[in-house]
């Protein structure tokens, strides 16, 4: 199984993930999933990925994150 | 593990923990750390002396300067925590100035709280009545807590009437930060209340695990039914909001909002509610328990540590309830409660609380995926999530204790010339962590943010003041009814 790491962002009310390859964005977090599907459909034809989202805990307020340091990872399954 | 406040809490309490132990070997690194003293304002203008207003903590530094120890104690803490500061990419300049500033205002605050007429009891303390000594016509009889609640008020004037100074200390005003390091420390108290009275300790420990269990299987579910069903939040913010309020503040909020990968701006919004609410919990809660209720101390501090949200807040208000039951008590009977009980009452319920936030979050996790956003039956959840939610600091808290119970019953002989630096660092290096709190948070809570909230915060004050606040006094009660802290020799 090939792995796809992504930061994930929170801005404007939309969620961004990007990497060196991809840059994406969408309302849902379910958005990202189908434009990522999109994606590996485009550029890898078939195989099983899993994706690996990593919040970048720096979209909170500074003074928030002396309360917790972790927001969430996330990770999905894609086959296609 | 240096980039989070969390850790460093952990780093910083061992580290000074460790400098105490040292007095085993019959090394006194922690003893130049300075004190307050109880003073008087025209026996002091009568003849000024440094002397009157503070002391060193040891008689091995009986020689130095007050002020030099206070230097000495600047020069430590401030070195520390800059570095500290310096791994967590804080930005270092502002928050040297910033501590520095937060530092020297706490000290003033303190001294100033232990003027005779603010926190004199009339009644003999370690073989003195400063009340008597000092010729008193009247004083508020605060104890220690006098101290606390003008730092506290410092903080809030800053925070609220001096936004632009505020500004420019806030890198510096970390609250969570100094308040675990303290709890850290606290450590050293729970294992030399240990040594006193076992089965006690044991006792609040298991009661403490108890309560934690009404938190996350009582409160949340009915502030989430009340939230749905009569405020018509959406699930999320429901859920958020009913972490917030029922399990531990700002931490639940963020926690439970990562798991159920809410949208930023949610927790967001229910952490400035929570910080601006324990505020008003801190203030109001302390002085009415100890009124209503002086001869539960032990009920009012597990009751506090269930129902004051934030580590910060609820180790505030524990010390505020500590000192002012203990100087009721003293001025009421003549006998003095051990200090450090009704506080640890507090803390061990938020202790135990905040242990479970990584498995409760990591159990809604599954909920939602499975039964709320069911399109993500792919979607899985890291079990290293458990790991980056679970409190460090409280790890290091335990570690504490429990070194201090392996000293008890493998190395017994040592434990009285461990107790020498112990009490100095629980003593001195805990109560300046704590002092550091009070103001930090005065200084970064702002009432003005509550504007715009609405709907939010009137379900936060119905289901803090109607249901949470009575049923954590009820299950405290019934867990603690009849224990009173140990009498002072």
């Amino acid at each position: 199984m090939r792995e796809i790491a992504l930061q994930l962002n929170y801005q404007d009310n939309r969620w961004h993930a990007h990497n060196e390859q991809i840059s994406i964005n969408a309302d849902e977090l379910s958005g990202l999933d189908a434009q990522i599907k999109d994606y590996l459909i485009k550029n890898y034809k078939k195989g099983n990925f899993k994706i690996r989202f990593y919040f970048d805990f720096n979209n909170f307020p500074l003074w928030m994150r002396q309360y917790m340091p972790h927001y969430f990872n996330r990770e999905t399954v894609v086959s296609i | 593990m240096s980039r989070t406040e969390d850790w460093w809490s952990a780093w910083l309490g061992l580290f000074f923990f460790g400098l105490g132990l040292l007095t085993i070997w019959g090394l006194d690194v922690v003893g130049w750390i300075a004190k307050p003293k109880t003073w008087e304002l025209t026996n002091l203008l009568q003849d000024f002396s440094w002397s009157k207003l503070l002391k060193v903590s040891s008689k091995t530094y009986q020689h130095w300067h007050p002020l030099l120890s206070l230097f000495v104690t600047y020069v430590v803490f401030v070195l520390t925590t800059t570095l500290g500061a310096y791994y967590q990419k804080l930005n270092v300049k502002k928050f040297f100035t910033g501590f520095t500033i937060i530092f020297f205002l706490t000290w003033l605050s303190w001294i100033i709280g232990h003027e005779a007429h603010l926190s004199a009891i009339d009644a003999v303390v370690k073989k003195h009545n400063y009340y008597q000594e000092f010729n008193l016509s009247w004083g508020l009889q605060l104890g220690g807590g006098a101290s606390y609640m003008l730092a506290l008020l410092i903080g809030l004037i800053i925070g609220n009437f001096f936004k632009g100074f505020a500004n420019k200390i806030k890198e510096a005003a970390k609250p969570e930060w100094f308040i675990k390091t303290g709890i850290v420390l606290l450590g050293i108290k729970l294992g030399i209340m240990t040594m006193k009275a076992a089965g006690f300790t044991y006792e609040l420990t298991l009661a403490g695990a108890a309560a934690a269990f009404v938190a996350y299987l009582l409160f949340w579910p009915i502030v989430y039914y009340i939230g749905r069903k009569y405020f018509k939040l959406n699930r999320s913010s429901a859920a958020v909001l009913s972490s917030g309020i029922s399990i531990c503040g700002v931490s639940a909020s963020i926690a439970t909002a990562g798991a159920i990968k809410a949208k930023p701006v949610i927790p967001i919004a229910v952490s400035t509610l929570i910080l601006v609410f324990a505020m008003f919990e801190l203030i109001i809660l302390p002085p009415v328990m100890t009124n209503l209720a002086p001869n539960q101390p032990i009920v009012n501090g597990a009751a506090m540590g269930m129902t004051v949200k934030t580590d910060g807040a609820d180790a505030a208000a524990g010390a505020i309830l500590d000192q002012l039951m203990i100087s009721k008590h003293l001025k009421q009977t003549g006998e003095q409660w051990e200090e450090g009980w009704i506080l640890s009452a507090a803390l061990l319920t938020k202790i135990w609380i905040d242990i479970f936030i990584g498995i409760w979050s990591f159990i809604l996790a599954l909920v939602w995926i499975r039964n709320v956003d069911n399109k993500h039956e792919k979607e899985k959840i890291p079990k290293s999530e458990i790991w980056f939610r679970l409190p460090k600091f409280v790890m290091a808290y335990m570690l504490v204790w429990l070194i201090y119970l392996g000293l008890m019953y493998f190395f017994p002989d040592v434990v009285p010339h461990a107790k020498i630096g112990g009490h100095i660092v629980q003593g001195g290096f805990r109560k300046l962590m704590f002092m550091l709190t009070f103001l930090s948070i005065g200084v970064i809570t702002d009432f003005s943010k509550l504007k715009g909230m609405g709907r939010l915060a009137v379900l936060y004050a119905i289901a803090l003041f109607a249901i949470i606040a009575p049923i954590a006094y009820v299950v405290a009660y019934l867990f603690h009814h009849g224990m009173l802290p140990p009498v002072a020799k």
